[in-house]
């Protein structure tokens, strides 16, 4: 199973040439609010499959809580730079490389490491349309605003590291309002999952992700970590109690089915976590704000779930978040395996500083025995 | 060109108040409440007790001291043994990610059971090449009592003068020639009489190692200075003595050793 090695992410949403190398099985990402830890998950979820539209339009709504959904094309033009205030006719292109590599010791189509990049063009601007005619038999006159259109290229190049063959591929999609076209096949790089801080509560993303555990026949690992919740958890079911809307209920050993808005919000979270997990085999898990929800001391018992997990699944792991907790946890977690960890910290927008790389006995020196914050 | 920001690591704490001394006498005063200290240099303390679980609750928490001079900022780090590189490191890295880099970065040594001056710095190098993520490559094999030039200047002292063994213990003895000579004499004369016929035993004499080594030599002189502290300031640590009273005043100032010592850090923060 190949994973990231490297990200150069050149631009995308307020981020430019923002370098990650030497990445590692786990990843931190912290620093200051704004400094773009959030929008470096969006990346990778991108670069994970630049190809599909509908990636595209998922991942940015990660933002959001389904009921207050930006539209389509709003939600698209924004993940491409802005020097000035959105107008008519904007034009952008996002841009990210990496290199990818199999982890050592395992079975892969990948002979090495390979480059990969792509750059996505987006172009908006606004249809026109005739007017029909105020009276029947006379010429349609004058155009009118019939709303707005987006056109996106992506260019996908990648090729052995050192090696001048590459394979390229162009994708092109239209979108006019909330439908879109694509021509051809959709390639996944890496499957991915992506964890936002808010997706524990929308229902109709937990539900979703929950069907394809279930279609998966991933259950057995999703109800484990439950379980370090709430011991007496051993079942999770998709139920339309008095044949209404289907809902997720978690059985409790002399409970009962229980619906899951009747848990508290860090089950929720717990379920997020476990079902985006088991989903991500051999691919990428991201997860945003992972304190959200969780009392500092549920933390190490999640991170332990989560980093064995990931070993057994081959995923590799992407966190953010602004706690010390969390950052202890994640260490604490990862055992004598301390290289695979890695942070990277943000710097604050605006300056001129690269992201600072401290790899896992880094981490352990500053935390466990000088006591220092790494935030 | 002045350096801003300074970072001085030591290797214990009469070293460090031994140097505070000498900051004093240049105008830097030492800042204790945190919001005092310029918030860039929070990431450089620990804010929780313990750091970890595993931490056991009676270690001294690590915390460097802050000092100010008007703009200029020197941060001391106390290191002592083979944790003096890894302060450093952990040092700076916490600038790296507060967003300063230091102007200036001088390293204290002793050399207390070294033969050398230059195996006390060798020793240091070589731990502090271990230290990983730092944010650019410094190299401390300087010649002892040197400051270099550079971004940032780079200073490396052995004391007590970059040519004897000893420790700063040497530097409080000469001192005390001149301030506290009597009071010097008989504290000699107490810890001398006292390990000969006060009836101690084995035991009681382990930490002086065997007669005539240098181990020997030098915890006499340590019992010498916690004499001659424990007559000063009772019932303290012998940095207390050290701030308090005279070790640092009038002709003590002009010994070549001290005076040797106050020029590098002259040459250090300019």
């Amino acid at each position: 199973m190949p994973y990231w090695k490297s990200l150069h992410i050149e631009r995308f949403r307020r981020l430019e040439n923002l370098r990650l190398d030497e990445l590692g099985s786990v990843n931190l990402l912290v620093g200051k609010n704004n400094s773009g830890k959030t929008s470096v998950l969006e990346a990778l979820a991108v670069a994970c499959q630049p190809s599909s539209p509908i990636n595209w339009i998922n991942t940015a709504w990660e933002r959001e809580v389904k009921s207050a959904r930006t539209p389509v094309l709003e939600v698209l033009n924004w993940m491409f730079p802005h020097t000035s205030p959105r107008q008519n006719g904007f034009e952008g292109s996002v841009v990210i490389s990496g290199v990818l590599t199999p982890s050592i010791g395992e079975q892969t189509t990948l002979l090495g490491p390979e480059q990969v990049r792509f750059q996505a063009e987006y172009r908006e601007f606004q249809e026109l349309a005739l007017r029909p005619a105020e009276t029947p038999g006379d010429e349609a006159s004058a155009e009118e605003p019939a709303g707005y259109v987006g056109t996106m290229k992506v260019r996908v190049v990648h090729g052995a590291v050192g090696s001048p063959a590459v394979t390229e591929r162009l994708h092109s999609f239209e979108f006019r309002g909330e439908k879109f076209s694509v021509d051809g096949e959709l390639p996944v790089l890496l499957p991915h999952q992506f964890v936002s801080a808010v997706s524990h509560r929308t229902n109709q993303q937990l539900l979703t992700t929950l069907d394809q555990v279930l279609e998966e026949r991933r259950k057995p690992q999703v109800i484990e970590l439950l379980r370090r919740f709430a011991s007496d958890v051993d079942d999770i079911e998709i139920r339309s109690p008095l044949g209404r809307r289907a809902v997720i209920h978690l059985h409790h050993q002399g409970l009962g089915h229980v619906p899951l808005a009747m848990e508290g919000d860090g089950m929720r979270r717990a379920l997020a976590f476990a079902s985006a997990a088991a989903l991500a085999t051999g691919g990428v898990l991201l997860l945003d704000e992972v304190e959200t929800a969780l009392h500092p001391e549920a933390l190490a018992g999640m991170f332990r779930f989560l980093i064995e997990t990931c070993r057994e699944t081959q995923v590799q792991l992407f966190v953010t978040t602004h706690s010390l907790e969390a950052v202890d946890a994640m260490l604490s977690s990862v055992g004598e395996d301390v290289d695979g960890l890695v942070a990277y910290h943000l710097p604050p927008r605006g300056t001129s500083l690269s992201a600072y790389r401290l790899g896992g006995e880094s981490i352990r020196s500053m935390r466990t025995d000088n006591g220092l914050d790494l935030r | 060109m002045a350096a801003n920001t300074i970072f001085l690591l030591v290797e214990g704490p009469h070293d460090a108040e031994f140097m505070a001394r000498l900051l004093n006498l240049r105008g830097f005063k030492q800042r204790k409440r945190v919001s005092d200290i310029e918030p860039r240099f929070h990431k450089m303390f620990p804010r929780v007790y313990p750091q970890t679980d595993s931490t056991p609750l009676t270690d001294r928490h690590p915390v460097p001291a802050f000092y100010q001079n008007a703009g200029q900022w020197l941060v001391m780090l106390v290191g002592g043994g083979s944790k003096s590189a890894v302060t450093l490191g952990a040092a700076l890295r916490s600038g790296r990610l507060a967003g300063f880099a230091p102007d200036a970065v001088g390293v204290i040594l002793d050399q207390d059971l070294d033969a050398t001056p230059e195996e006390a710095r060798d020793r240091f190098t070589a731990e502090f090449t271990k230290e990983k993520d730092l944010p650019s490559p410094l190299d401390f094999k300087l010649t002892p009592g040197s400051v270099v030039t550079g971004k940032p200047r780079l200073g490396l002292y052995v004391l007590p003068d970059n040519q004897n063994m000893g420790t700063v213990e040497d530097l409080l003895l000469d001192c005390a020639d001149q301030n506290y000579s009597a009071l010097k004499s008989r504290a000699m004369n107490y810890r001398d009489d006292a390990l000969n016929n006060a009836g101690l035993n084995a035991d009681d004499l382990e930490e002086y190692g065997t007669t005539g080594g240098q181990k020997n030599v030098s915890k006499r002189k340590k019992a010498w200075v916690s004499a001659m502290g424990a007559i000063l300031v009772p019932s303290a640590a012998i940095q207390n003595s050290i701030r308090l009273n005279r070790w640092l005043e009038g002709t003590a100032l002009e010994l070549g050793r001290v005076k040797a010592l106050r020029k590098f850090l002259d040459d250090l923060i300019l």
